[in-house]
C-alpha cells in the first residue's frame, strides 16, 4: 500500500504543486504550462502612456509572412513612440498551394507590405531567400545584411525568433534567429565590415531583444522559459488587421476576416494564459536588455 | 589610344593629359603582391591618366612571410598601404579574410562586401587577376576572381541587396574589366603599355618585404658577397640591389612582352567592355551595314 502510493506520487510528482493543505495534487494544463514555460520572475509589460519611446527604432523580423508572434508588441511599441521596420526573410516561393511560385511570391509580398502598414511600420524590407532552403544559405551573408540594417536604421530593439528555442522544427526560423543574434552582437563593433563606415554608417548594436518562440503550447514541447508577458490588449485590433492583411497566406485554416477575428477574440490556450496574468491578450517573450 | 596587332590583341598606349578624370578604378587583389607584380603598371597608368584609384585586398596574407601568422598579417597590412600609395591609389580597403581558410568561407559574404564597395565608389573599371595559368595560383586568388566576377554583375542589379539603396548607394554598372592574365592565356586580348609607369611598378613591389620579394636584391648581393662574387646590376647598396633585381628578374616578362609589340614594357590582360555586349556589337555592325536614309 505504502509502496503503491509512493509510485503514484512519483508519477505525478514532477507536475504537482503543494497546495495550502500541504498535500500534492496534479496541476491542471494551464498551471502546468505556466510552471514549465514561464520564469518565476516573469515581468508583465503594460501600456505606457504618451510616447516615451519617441526617437527609438525597432525591427520586427519574420522569417515568413505568417510569423505573427511579435506583431502585437511591435504595434504597442510603435504606438508608444518607436519608429518600426518590418523585415521578412523568405520569399514564400513554397507557400500558397494552388498558385504558381511567381504568383505566390508577388501576392504574399504585397500582403506583407500591408501587414507592416497595419501595425504602423515605416517600411518593410524583403530579403527574398527561398523558403525552407535557408540552411543552405550562408549564415554569414544573412548576418552581414542584418549588420548593415541594424547600423543603417540605428536599431535599438529587435523582435524576432528565439535563436535557442527548443524543438523549433523550421530551419528558416532558427537560421534567421541565429544570424540576427550574431548580427546584433557584431553590429556595434568597429572592425566588422568597416567599409560601412566609409559610407557614413556608424557601428550600432541593438541592446533590447524580444525573442518569441512556438508556444506556449502543450502540443509542442517547447521548454523556452518566457520572462516577459506583453499586454497587447490596446493594440489587438492592429494585430488582427495585420493577420487579415495576409489575404492569401497566413495563420489558421481560413483567411476570412471574420474567422480570423474569432480566432483572436474567442477562447483558446493563449487567452487562457493571458488571463492568468490578468490580461485579455498577450504575447510572450524571452526578453533581454543590454550588451 | 589603342591599336590592333595582327592577332586582334589591342595595344593600349599611354594617353596624354588626364582624359579619364572623374572615373573610378577599383583594383581587387587576393594577396599583397598580386597588383604590384601583375598589374601595377596598368593601375599607375590609368591613375596617371586621371582615374581615382582604390585598392581592395581580400586576404590577410597571414601565410605570406617568414614571420609568425600575426607578424605576417601586420607586416603585409602596413606594406599594402605603402605599395598602394606608390601607385597613386587614393584609398585601400583591407577585407582580411584568412588566407588559410578563404576557400572554406561562403563566397556570398565576399560578394556582398564587394558589391557594397563597387556601389559606394561607383567603380567604372575593375581590375583583378585571372588565376588560370599562373604558377602561384592559390585558393585566395581563385576565390577572389570568382567573387569579383559575381560582384561586378550583381552591383548593377537594383534588386540585389536593395537595402543598400536606403544608404544612398545606387545600383551601379561596372563598365570595364581588366583581368590580368598569363601570356599564354587564350583570352588575352589587351596589352597595356606601362613604359611610363615602370618606376612606379618597381616602387610598389619594393614595399613588399614581409613576404620577401622587395628585398631579394639585397639578399642576393649579400649572398654573392659572402661567396666572393658580385653582380654589377645590383650596384653597391641595398636599395639599388632591390630595385634592379626587380627590374631584371621580376619585370623580365613585361619587358619581353613590350619589346615584341614595339614597346618598352607591357602588361597583359583579358579586357572586357561590358557596354559593348555581344548583342550590342552585332546591332551596331548591322545598323552600320544596312541602315538607309528615310
Amino acid at each position: 500500500m505504502k509502496r503503491q502510493k509512493s509510485v503514484r506520487e512519483t508519477m505525478v510528482g514532477s507536475a504537482s504543486v503543494d497546495n495550502t493543505a500541504g498535500t500534492s495534487a496534479p496541476l491542471d494544463d494551464a498551471s502546468f504550462e505556466l510552471r514549465r514555460n514561464f520564469h518565476e520572475n516573469v515581468v508583465v509589460e503594460r501600456d505606457v502612456p504618451g510616447q516615451p519611446h519617441k526617437g527609438k527604432v525597432l525591427v520586427l523580423v519574420m522569417a515568413h509572412a505568417d510569423d505573427h508572434s511579435g506583431t502585437g508588441t511591435a504595434a504597442k511599441l510603435i504606438q508608444e513612440g518607436y519608429t518600426g521596420y518590418l523585415v521578412r526573410v523568405a520569399n514564400e516561393d513554397k507557400s500558397l498551394v494552388g498558385h504558381s511560385v511567381g504568383e505566390a511570391v508577388e501576392l504574399i509580398a504585397e500582403d506583407t507590405d500591408n501587414l507592416g502598414k497595419a501595425i504602423g511600420c515605416k517600411k518593410t524590407y524583403h530579403l527574398g531567400y527561398s523558403k525552407h532552403d535557408m540552411e543552405d544559405i550562408s549564415i554569414q551573408e544573412l548576418r552581414a545584411r542584418f549588420i548593415f540594417l541594424f547600423r543603417l536604421l540605428k536599431v535599438d530593439t529587435v523582435i524576432t525568433f528565439d535563436p535557442w528555442s527548443h524543438y523549433e522544427e523550421n530551419p528558416d526560423h532558427y537560421w534567421t534567429a541565429r544570424a540576427i543574434e550574431a548580427a546584433r552582437w557584431h553590429s556595434g563593433m568597429s572592425k566588422d565590415y568597416p567599409e560601412h563606415f566609409r559610407a557614413g554608417i556608424k557601428p550600432h548594436g541593438p541592446k533590447e531583444r524580444y525573442y518569441f518562440s512556438r508556444g506556449p503550447n502543450l502540443n509542442h514541447y517547447n521548454f523556452t522559459q518566457f520572462n516577459r508577458v506583453v499586454d497587447i490588449g490596446s493594440v489587438i485590433e492592429k494585430k488582427i488587421n495585420a493577420d487579415i492583411a495576409n489575404k492569401h497566406w497566413g495563420l489558421g485554416s481560413s483567411r476570412d476576416p471574420e474567422d480570423i477575428r474569432k480566432r483572436y477574440m474567442g477562447g483558446g490556450r493563449r487567452r487562457d494564459i493571458a488571463r492568468r496574468f490578468g490580461l485579455e491578450h498577450a504575447e510572450f517573450f524571452n526578453y533581454m536588455n543590454g550588451s | 589610344m589603342v591599336s590592333e596587332t595582327t592577332n586582334n590583341v589591342v595595344i593600349e598606349r599611354k594617353l596624354s593629359g588626364k582624359p579619364n578624370r572623374g572615373k573610378v578604378l577599383a583594383a581587387v587583389c587576393a594577396n599583397i603582391t598580386d597588383i604590384p607584380i601583375y598589374s601595377s603598371g596598368a593601375c599607375a597608368k590609368l591613375i596617371n591618366e586621371g582615374y581615382e584609384g582604390y585598392l581592395i585586398r581580400v586576404s590577410n596574407d597571414e601565410l605570406h612571410g617568414d614571420g609568425s601568422i600575426f607578424q605576417n598579417i601586420h607586416g603585409n597590412e602596413t606594406e599594402t598601404m605603402k605599395s598602394a600609395k606608390a601607385l597613386g591609389f587614393d584609398e585601400t580597403f583591407n577585407l582580411y579574410y584568412q588566407s588559410s581558410n578563404i576557400h572554406g568561407r561562403p563566397l556570398a559574404d565576399l560578394v556582398v562586401r564587394l558589391v557594397f564597395i563597387f556601389r559606394m565608389l561607383k567603380a567604372d573599371t575593375v581590375m583583378t587577376l585571372m588565376p588560370s595559368g599562373f604558377d602561384d595560383t592559390s585558393p585566395e586568388k581563385e576565390t577572389t576572381f570568382n567573387a569579383v566576377k559575381q560582384a561586378v554583375i550583381l552591383a548593377g542589379n537594383k534588386n540585389y541587396y536593395a537595402e543598400h539603396l536606403d544608404a544612398g548607394l545606387m545600383a551601379h554598372f561596372v563598365s570595364k574589366l581588366y583581368f590580368a592574365v598569363n601570356l599564354n592565356e587564350p583570352s588575352l586580348n589587351r596589352i597595356v603599355d606601362i613604359s611610363s609607369a615602370v618606376e612606379q611598378k618597381i616602387d610598389s613591389i619594393l614595399e613588399c618585404t614581409t613576404q620577401g620579394i622587395g628585398k631579394k636584391g639585397a639578399r642576393l648581393r649579400r649572398k654573392l658577397a659572402s661567396e666572393g662574387k658580385q653582380l654589377p646590376i645590383l650596384g653597391k647598396d641595398d636599395r639599388t640591389a632591390n630595385r634592379e633585381y626587380i627590374r631584371q628578374f621580376i619585370l623580365d616578362t613585361d619587358k619581353q612582352t613590350g619589346q615584341k609589340n614595339g614597346l618598352e614594357y607591357a602588361e597583359t590582360f583579358c579586357y572586357v567592355d561590358r557596354e559593348k555586349s555581344g548583342e550590342a556589337q552585332k546591332l551596331e555592325a548591322y545598323i552600320e551595314k544596312h541602315a538607309i536614309e528615310i
